[in-house]
């Protein structure tokens, strides 16, 4: 829409456009919302419907209005996944977010070797999940993981059980694996944003005798703070929606410990093939997040001069 | 802040600079390990009080002078001495010094007035000289400065919303609301239009003379120099040229590149050759030539080529009919009006020489030209020079002579 109004502007809008011009941008955009349209647009609209209809074991059938939703809210194990997802991420996004931060910082400081540890540092990231999950697996599993018996048995930490087996751990041990493998990702962030700051305020600051904590205080992190506003929020949706490494490692079990709403729904479609309710679980989900995010977007705003 | 400095804040030093010598490495395009020598020798003293104005042409290190003043850069040897106190272990936080970056190195997530106040809540703020100035002190001080650099009414805006004219504006107020040990302004007042340049390059003098610190401005406009410094440093290449008054600069210029950089337009630099004429000495170029006056000759025999320049200003040039006798021919290259005086670029043979005068094609320089020629380009002039106001300098070396 953007290009269409910089086209018609030396004109201006009274003029007429040859009809070839007018569609001209039109026809730029056209794949890319085509790709949109076939691919998010359609199956969220068909999840909405979905979500207001009876829809079990593959058929759509009546329209139940808002049974789904009730059904759904009034469910223990929906409020149980919930809680799991907000457990996960306000443990596992703070740690990544301070333990990126402090890396980054570190990077900053012209580490030797820094272009062959940037590459090292950034590989649980380039993993696929999927392979996160199984290595985590081998890592972890019980009395054959390559950890778990060197370490955990070894020092009787943990006996004769997998920690992924353990209703009061795997959670924990999940939220191990997202800052393992997410951790790199934010710390390459910030670390973009920190060589990116301009070198004049703190020169200045050096000359007004500022010490590398008032400077990190008073110069760094007002400077990256749009940054990282984007960064964790990005990195809070993300971990809030996580489904494969949990997926790969237990499943959501055991019984429903580590059962996110990405789970929840999965099994709810592919296990008790109750789509209607699924879907309207994944739509709840989106509400939350959209009305999370405006009010987040506009705080951000105002207070911090991100955005 | 410690003790001995606080007091030299107050009691006003010397700066001394002694024998300062930076290399960096060369970069692209160089060996690696390859160094770029960009200061060599530099000494300069500046007293209490005293504005040194550092000129030269962009690249000569002037920058790196000031930062290696502040503390921002080590230099690979010499010393510099503020109040006969080395101050090669001090860092920058502790040097009590004013700097004005030409970046302006402003803090983006601080309003003007933030900006302004910042070095007096500065952790070794040295508002008051002896201590830190209270809140309320503060504020009037900036408030005066802002008010003075026109820019009180940007006081809560953000540096990202202002011109560069403005920013500049409040890199000098965070500087003027100093009672540092030591001033350095580098380009303090570059990106300001033409009328606001004039205006605060006599307000900022005289802030800058009301205080006891010794200050250094830099600057790439020679005639800004001459202006502010009580004295002028002309650096070039890294190495100091010539130090001194602005007279001395303006009058002897102790070399073609202090000669060049000096003067709008600046000095007419022409070669020619020195020839025995009668009983003294005569500056010969094809048909230019010129009896030297005594004082000249005297210094002229002491030069050791035949090959010399001579230094004209453009003012000093005098412009007659071409036909005039012991005028040099010369055609109109292009012609300047200003009004108040014409600067008429000549082309005297391969060699472009301005001058300067309060002719005009309408009143005089139309007849010497002769009507009808449009802008009287291409219309042959006579040139006549000046018996005072003339240098020489030595040909190879471009050293002015007498090389005293």
């Amino acid at each position: 829409m953007a290009s269409a109004g910089e086209t018609m502007a030396p004109g201006g809008p009274a003029r007429a456009l040859p009809r070839e011009r007018f569609w001209y941008p039109y026809l730029l955009i056209a794949p890319s919302m085509i790709t949109l349209t076939v691919v998010s647009l359609i199956p969220f609209i068909y999840t909405v419907y979905l979500s207001f209809h009876a829809a079990k074991f593959g058929r759509v059938t009546d329209f139940i209005g808002f049974d789904n939703y009730a059904q759904l809210l009034t469910d223990t194990r929906f409020w149980n996944s919930i809680g799991v997802a907000a457990t996960f991420v306000f443990i596992a996004v703070p740690i990544e977010f301070m333990l990126g931060l402090a890396g980054a910082l570190v990077l900053n400081q012209n580490v030797r070797g820094r272009a062959v540890l940037i590459p090292l540092l950034f590989m649980p990231t380039m993993m696929a999940p999927i392979v996160v999950g199984l290595l985590w697996k081998i890592m972890l599993a019980g009395s054959w993981g390559f950890l778990s018996y060197n370490v955990l048995e070894r020092f009787n930490l943990i006996e004769g059980t997998s920690v992924f087996a353990s209703p009061d751990l795997a959670l924990y041990a999940l939220i191990f694996v997202d800052i393992w493998q997410w951790t790199p990702f934010m710390m390459l962030a910030f670390f973009a944003g920190l060589q990116a700051l301009p070198l004049g305020p703190y020169r200045a600051a050096a000359v007004d005798g500022a010490n590398p904590l008032q400077m990190f205080f008073h110069i760094t992190l007002p400077m990256l703070t749009p940054l990282l506003v984007v960064i964790g929020l990005l990195r809070f949706i993300d971990a809030f929606k996580v489904f494969d490494t949990v997926y790969i490692l237990t499943g959501g079990g055991p019984g429903t410990s580590t059962e996110t709403p990405s789970i929840l729904a999965n099994k709810m479609t592919f296990e008790f093939w109750n789509i209607g309710e699924a879907s309207a679980l994944a739509v709840l989900v989106w509400l939350a997040f959209f009305a999370f995010c405006n009010v987040f977007y506009q705080i951000a705003k105002k207070r911090l001069n991100a955005f | 802040m410690n003790a001995a400095l606080a007091q030299s804040a107050t009691r006003a030093a010397a700066l001394v600079v002694e024998g300062i010598g930076k290399s960096f490495p060369a970069g692209k395009g160089g060996a690696k390990g390859a160094l770029r020598r960009v200061l060599e020798e530099i000494g300069l003293e500046v007293a209490p009080g005293e504005i040194l104005a550092l000129t030269g042409p962009s690249g000569a290190g002037k920058t790196t002078l000031c930062r290696i003043l502040a503390g921002l850069e080590r230099p690979d040897e010499g010393a510099v001495r503020l109040g006969g106190r080395d101050l090669a272990g001090v860092p920058a936080g502790r040097r009590a010094v004013a700097f004005l970056f030409e970046s302006y190195a402003l803090y983006p997530h601080l309003t003007v007035r933030q900006n302004a106040l910042s070095p007096l809540q500065a952790p070794n703020a040295v508002g008051a000289g002896a201590g830190r100035l209270d809140p309320a002190a503060a504020e009037r001080r900036v408030d005066e400065v802002l008010e003075l650099l026109e820019i009180r009414h940007l006081d809560a805006r953000l540096p990202g919303a202002l011109s560069g004219g403005q920013k500049q504006r409040v890199a000098l107020a965070r500087t003027l609301v100093q009672d540092p040990a030591l001033f350095l302004l580098d380009e303090p007042i570059s990106h300001l239009d033409a009328k606001l340049r004039h205006k605060l390059r006599g307000e900022i003098r005289r802030r800058l003379s009301a205080q006891p610190a010794p200050a250094i401005w830099s600057t790439p406009d020679g005639m800004e120099a001459l202006s502010v410094g009580d004295r002028v440093a002309v650096i070039a290449d890294g190495r100091i040229e010539q130090v001194g008054t602005p007279e001395q600069i303006w009058l002897s210029p102790v070399s073609t590149r202090v000669a060049k950089l000096l003067g709008d337009p600046p000095m007419n630099l022409v070669p020619g050759t020195l020839a025995q004429e009668g009983g003294g000495l005569s500056f010969t170029r094809r048909e230019l030539r010129l009896a030297l006056p005594p004082a000249l000759a005297a210094a002229a025999r002491r030069a050791k080529s035949a090959e010399v320049v001579l230094g004209v200003r453009p003012d000093a040039l005098t412009l007659v009919p071409p036909d005039a006798a012991g005028a040099a021919r010369a055609e109109i290259y292009s012609n300047e009006p200003f009004g108040k005086h014409a600067i008429v670029t000549l082309d005297l043979g391969a060699l472009l020489v301005k001058a300067k005068t309060t002719m005009s094609l309408a009143s005089g320089l139309g007849d010497l030209a002769g009507a009808g020629t449009g802008e009287g380009i291409g219309a042959p002039v006579g040139l006549e020079l000046p018996a005072e106001g003339l240098v020489l300098f030595d040909g190879p070396t471009g050293r002015a002579l007498p090389a005293a």
